[in-house]
């Protein structure tokens, strides 16, 4: 395009228009020679910029709109043309098929261009195309050219979408033949310099209002008219027949169409719920009120915004307050099949349609995705956390009133809703939360007069004023909202109705809310107990995604509990699962993370998002992971300790730390700990040596320690952990190079008192085969030390080698025959899935568990094992936990009905990678 | 392992009518040479644990094959791989052609291969066999036992593959179904030939010439050694490590039936995925699409090859039965030494 060059040298300023004007002109001007063309239109261009400078000071509203220098816009218009430019070309060489595609494209620039604008109106060069098209079509048609058969299949096509497509544009098109000024444009560039004078100026615009107009109409179709009627009436007049056929229209279309305004119908609604007659209908509309703005967004997409949020809950309240107000009044969760048509008489019982339950669970909801949209760090988060308070008065109303109406089923789901806003929540969180809450409420009676006057029924505001002040509804909190001093015995008390009334479902979930409560109160052994004797670990596999998002909370905050307790060996298989897998964040649904092998689909993803844990509820990931690790830490070293380098055994406790110490060990180079796996590798590398001052040390330097509100109770334990530990750890390691050891020293190097000393090396004479005994009179421990001779080291790992062969064999049997839980009770913990170690390792778990006080320790090994087998089928590895409880045969089963059926996981993608 | 350029040579043999082999009959100074080899290099490359090999030549008399002569092939080609190739074959070549001109029988019959303790079984040993087998129906391996020897026995033995395994392994990959089929079991894959060592009268004549006239010799002094743990630590360790590999194998073997039952379900994921779809089609009054997945969509997953699987089983199998003897002799050696000192 010469012209373009050609403009570009004149004015920078001026080179954007002149490629529009000038493509215009080729687009319209087609038939000229591109010489005169181009000339004339440079030059337009030229005069054209020029005018525009004068324009810009007069008072054509149009030319001032359309050439403001907008560049999205600017671009968005540039671009349709030119996908008009391409029309054309292929129309004059009859290539249908091209034309077909870029019409598509054509009609999506459109879009987009509208979109950039931000009108409804559609530029003229399209309607101009559109007619060119026509005429064209109908050209075409009349001579029947010879075209190729993919030329003609889309012609036809062609002519089907045009027609279609032209109807809903037949307006702008017929007054854009009634007046084409495009002709004259592009016969005479320069008559058109001097169209931006009135007349042109005045057609546009005028082509503008009306577009606008046909906007605005299309807009507000559906509310206008009732808007005339009703909203200027004066309020006295309205019956209640009116409000009840308004209310019906609004009904009816609530899901039909996607371009009612809700915001106008939620004005209306405001509106007939002040001049409603009696209060039946008063709570209808008010239901609808709530329906409807439920309906304003996707639940799915984002949450709720903030005002409309605070209008439903005000409106519940206000709900709450009539039906209270009016006993007569039921609710029901099924519509009424008669419609009412005469106003009931006051006092008569009534039905109404609506389940608050459903209303405040949905508000929860929205309530829960709102905290996950905003930045936990920033300001509104609190602010919006403080709306809690709101939520759970409200929630205590509405159980109020169906305990009332004894809707039992109905109760238990509020109540366990009100026990999901508790069961996380510490003493000094409650008690801070009750504080606010309180205070709130204080406020709000204060203030009650001035925006009660509004709930109380007699709306007098129309609907434009409701609109400006939606935003500034502050929900009140009822005077009677209370909340007890003591969080558990209102977690227990919700429980307690949850457990007579709800279904198991309810039942389950607020067992595991009170089991985490217990855990979060330091009640190890109630917690653990109530866990177990629900024997949901059992059905982990059919749970739904968010409850085993909050059984692995659960189990998490029981393994935090069981370290605080200095219950290790506990803590240890409580949380060994889940980091085993190495997807914590994903099980606790605390953020989304990126697995290297394996690519989520979009819906997916999504899923996961909505599955995600609001911030405030968060387990803090660096204290259960340093806890984690500790406990393994305290597990693994003496076992490490044991193991002897000749035979090649692995009793591995923990394959994760096992994992990281090998990586701390490739080190070429380790600086001082940085983060928690720092802290604690360094503190298993002094441990090792027996050096649990220096190991105490860096677990102290943890910083998540100052989360823990005891903190000094916990660190205490821990420093006579590894000072325990310790001294294990030394007498395997290095014991065999002494030939005898005296007890005070050993009292002295590991701080611990003689008998102490005394009973951890009768334990490990006993149970590890330390070649050692004692010898009273000069306290003293003899290490009788005998090396095993290589033969017998090589039959020792033989023996192990070939159990782990078989019960592989077996294993692989089982699973091609599908009898995977046959011989299950019969053989012992032999035949685990490691094999020989099963066995021993049964042993130690007994042992272990004896040392932890766990009753069940025998089995509990077994259980250890189980873990690492679900592990690798699938989700809930957690059943290990309770392993020790529950026989064995149950869990392989479900790890065979597990392989079988489709279930996907959490991560579904996770059995790939694993296998 | 020997090259495989006996095509040549052993084109030339008669075809045999398929009697079976029913024995070797070696010559003893094959024997003597076979023995001074493997001892020789043994002694040499004990570390390297490699093998040595050469050649056996000899006449196919019926049922028996004679093995008159032998020689071994020049030391292992571990650093200059590509050259030894060209190499052992123009030596072979030119050790066949001297022996005929010195009127030794030039008729290859297999070879010899030092081991021990049986790791003897192994894919090159198969590859070799079936090599030899395109050409020479009847060959054998002489298989010599240098651990044994050295604990005073004479671990001699000669195998070949069995007619079912062989044909088994030209069809193609080994799976498991086929096995079933054939019924093979690893114990069918390699067959033991009788072994009788013949003298010439003259050798027979000179060994009673030499003969020491003391009955007891320092082999026999050997043989009364109590200390069987080194064989048995040998025997252990390889065993152990005959264990690892053979968990891999039922890794691969495991892993192998995940997939196939993680293409099953996707399988049938995708028929029902259809049929919901043609049930839609068909309300649509569309053509229904074909339950069948489509060609290449899903491979078949490749079954692993069970030869390993098999020679590993072979190889723990002798290895086994070195214990066992081992530790019989060991236990009656024993009993002796109890019987001794009691009347000491």
């Amino acid at each position: 395009m010469a012209s373009k060059f050609w403009a570009a040298s004149s004015s920078d300023e001026e080179s954007e228009d002149v490629v529009t004007s000038s493509q215009e002109d080729t687009s319209t001007g087609s038939g000229s020679s591109s010489d005169s063309s181009s000339g004339s239109s440079s030059d337009s261009g030229r005069k054209k910029g020029a005018s525009r400078f004068l324009m810009g000071s007069s008072d054509s509203e149009s030319e001032d709109e359309r050439r403001v220098v907008r560049s999205a816009k600017d671009k968005a218009q540039e671009e349709l043309r030119a996908v008009c430019n391409d029309i054309k070309n292929k129309m004059h060489i009859n290539d249908w098929a091209a034309i077909q595609t870029l019409f598509d494209k054509l009609n999506k620039q459109l879009e987009r261009t509208q979109k950039a604008t931000q009108t409804l109106g559609v530029p003229r060069a399209y309607i101009r195309l559109l007619c060119d098209l026509e005429d064209f079509l109908a050209k075409t048609l009349a001579e029947k050219p010879k075209l190729s058969p993919t030329n003609t299949r889309a012609f036809t096509r062609m002519k089907q979408t045009l027609r279609k497509h032209n109807a809903s544009y037949g307006e702008q098109i017929q007054s854009f033949r009634a007046n084409p000024i495009v002709e004259t444009e592009a016969e005479d560039s320069a008559s058109e310099m001097e169209m931006t004078d009135a007349a042109a100026s005045e057609r546009e615009l005028n082509t503008d209002e009306e577009e606008e107009a046909k906007f605005k109409s299309v807009r507000t179709g559906v509310v206008q008219r009732p808007k005339d009627k009703i909203l200027l009436m004066d309020p006295n007049d309205i019956t209640y027949e009116m409000v009840q056929k308004k209310l019906q229209d609004i009904a009816v279309a609530r899901g039909k169409t996607t371009r009612i305004d809700r915001q106008e119908q939620i004005e209306m609604l405001t509106y007939l719920a002040g001049v409603t007659r009696g209060p039946v209908q008063k709570v209808e509309v008010l239901i609808n009120v709530i329906t409807v703005t439920f309906d304003m967004n996707q639940p799915t997409q984002s949450a709720m915004s903030v005002p409309n949020w605070n209008r439903c809950a005000q409106t519940m309240f206000d709900i709450m307050a009539l039906l209270e107000a009016n006993q007569h009044i039921t609710l029901t969760d099924t519509p009424p099949e008669d419609e009412r048509d005469d106003e009931p008489g006051a006092g008569a019982v009534a039905q109404v349609w609506g389940n608050l339950g459903a209303f405040l669970e949905r508000l929860d909801d929205e309530w829960n995705g709102n905290l996950k949209a905003l930045d936990p760090h920033a300001n509104e988060y609190m602010e919006r956390l403080k709306d809690e308070a709101v939520l759970l008065a409200l929630a205590q109303k509405v159980s109020e009133y169906l305990m009332a109406r004894r809707e039992l089923d109905k109760l238990a789901a509020v109540a366990l809703n009100r026990i999901q806003h508790f069961y996380y929540k510490t003493d000094v969180v409650y008690s801070a939360m009750r504080n606010l809450a309180l205070q709130r409420q204080k406020d709000s009676a204060g203030a009650a007069p001035a925006p009660n006057a509004g709930s109380d029924g007699d709306f007098k505001v129309d609907g434009e004023e409701v609109e400006g002040a939606t935003g500034l509804i502050i929900v009140a909190i009822p005077s009677e909202f209370s909340l007890p001093e003591s969080c558990a015995q209102l977690v227990d008390q919700l429980a307690r109705v949850v457990y007579v009334h709800g279904n198991d479902n309810q039942k389950g979930q607020a067992m595991l809310c009170t089991v985490y409560f217990r855990c979060i109160h330091d009640d190890f052994y109630s917690a653990r107990d109530t866990l177990l004797m629900s024997r949901i670990q059992e059905q982990t596999a059919q749970l739904d995604a968010k409850m085993q998002v909050l059984y692995n909370r659960t189990i998490a905050q029981l393994g935090l509990c069981a370290f605080r307790t200095g219950l290790i060996n506990e803590c240890h298989q409580a949380l060994m699962d889940l980091y085993g897998t190495g997807r914590v964040k994903e099980l606790l649904a605390q953020g989304i993370q990126q697995h290297r092998f394996q690519e989520k689909t979009p819906e997916q993803e999504s899923a996961e998002r909505r599955r995600q844990v609001p911030f405030h509820m968060h387990i803090n990931l660096e204290l259960l992971e340093s806890t984690y690790l500790i406990s393994a830490m305290l597990m693994e070293v003496p076992a490490m300790a044991t193991l002897h380098p000749v035979d090649g055994r692995k009793r591995v406790v923990s394959k994760p730390l096992r994992r990281l110490m090998d990586n701390y060990d490739r080190q070429s180079f380790t600086g001082p700990p940085e983060n928690v796996r720092d802290h604690v590798m360094a503190a298993v590398r002094a441990l090792a040596t027996g050096e649990w001052r220096r190991s105490y040390e860096y677990i102290t330097a943890l910083t998540c320690w100052s989360l823990l509100p005891q903190k000094d109770a916990v660190l205490c334990m821990l420093r006579l952990k590894l000072q325990q530990e310790a001294l294990r750890t030394y007498l395997l390691a290095y014991g065999r190079f002494y030939s005898s050891l005296s007890i005070t020293q050993l009292c002295n190097m590991f701080e611990l008192p003689g008998c102490q000393v005394h009973a951890i090396v009768s334990r490990l004479i006993v149970d590890d085969g330390l070649p050692a005994s004692h010898d009273q009179p000069t306290g003293t421990v003899v290490v009788h030390n005998v090396e095993p001779t290589a033969l017998q080291n090589l039959a020792g790992t033989f023996s192990d080698k070939a159990s782990l062969l078989v019960d592989l064999n077996e294993r692989a049997l089982a699973l091609r025959t599908g009898a995977l839980h046959t011989d299950e009770d019969e053989n012992d913990g032999r035949r685990g899935p490691d094999g020989a170690q099963g066995g021993r390792r049964t042993r130690l778990g007994g042992r272990l568990g004896a040392a932890g006080g766990f009753g069940r320790g025998g089995r509990g090994g077994r259980g250890g094992r189980y873990g690492e087998r679900e592990r690798g089928n699938g989700f809930m590895p957690e059943s290990g936990f309770a392993g020790g409880v529950f026989g064995r045969g149950r869990g392989r089963r479900q790890a065979a009905q597990r392989d079988d059926s489709n279930y996907t996981p959490l991560g579904s993608g996770f059995n790939r990678r694993r296998q | 392992m020997a090259a495989v350029s006996f095509a040549a040579a052993a084109a030339k043999e008669k075809h045999q009518e398929r009697t079976p082999l029913q024995r070797v009959q070696l010559e003893g100074h094959v024997l003597l040479k076979i023995a001074k080899h493997c001892r020789e290099s043994d002694a040499s490359l004990r570390n390297s644990e490699a093998t040595v090999t050469g050649q056996l030549l000899g006449l196919d008399v019926g049922p028996t094959l004679e093995v008159t002569d032998c020689f071994p092939y020049p030391g292992n080609a571990g650093e200059e791989e590509h050259e030894a190739v060209g190499e052992g074959e123009s030596y072979q070549l030119e050790m066949m052609r001297c022996l005929r001109e010195v009127n030794v029988d030039s008729n290859t019959v297999g070879w010899y291969q030092s081991t021990s303790s049986g790791s003897f079984q192994v894919v090159e040993m198969i590859e070799t066999f079936v090599s030899y087998m395109e050409s020479l129906e009847r060959c054998v391996c002489i298989v010599y036992d240098v651990s044994a020897a050295e604990a005073g026995a004479l671990g001699l033995k000669a195998v070949r593959l069995s007619e079912a395994f062989v044909e088994a392994y030209r069809e193609g990959s080994l799976s498991i179904e086929k096995i079933r089929a054939k019924g093979l079991s690893w114990r069918d894959m390699f067959v033991d030939i009788p072994i009788t060592v013949h003298n010439s009268p003259m050798a027979a004549a000179l060994a009673a010439e030499i003969a020491p006239p003391s009955a007891a010799t320092t082999l026999d002094c050997d043989r009364l050694n109590l200390g069987v743990a080194s064989l048995l630590e040998k025997n252990l360790s390889y065993l152990n490590d005959c264990l690892d590999d053979l968990m891999i194998e039922q890794g691969k073997l495991s892993m192998h039936q995940n997939q196939l039952r993680r293409q099953q379900q996707a399988i049938a994921q995708f028929k029902m995925q259809r049929r919901q779809e043609n049930t839609v089609r068909r309300a649509a009054g569309d053509e229904p699409l074909t339950e069948e997945p489509p060609e290449g969509m899903f491979k078949p997953v490749p079954e692993p090859n069970q030869l390993d699987n098999m020679l590993l089983s072979n190889q723990m199998a002798s290895y086994c039965q070195h214990i066992n003897s081992a530790t019989q002799q060991a236990l009656s050696k024993l009993k002796l030494a109890d019987g001794l000192q009691a009347a000491i």
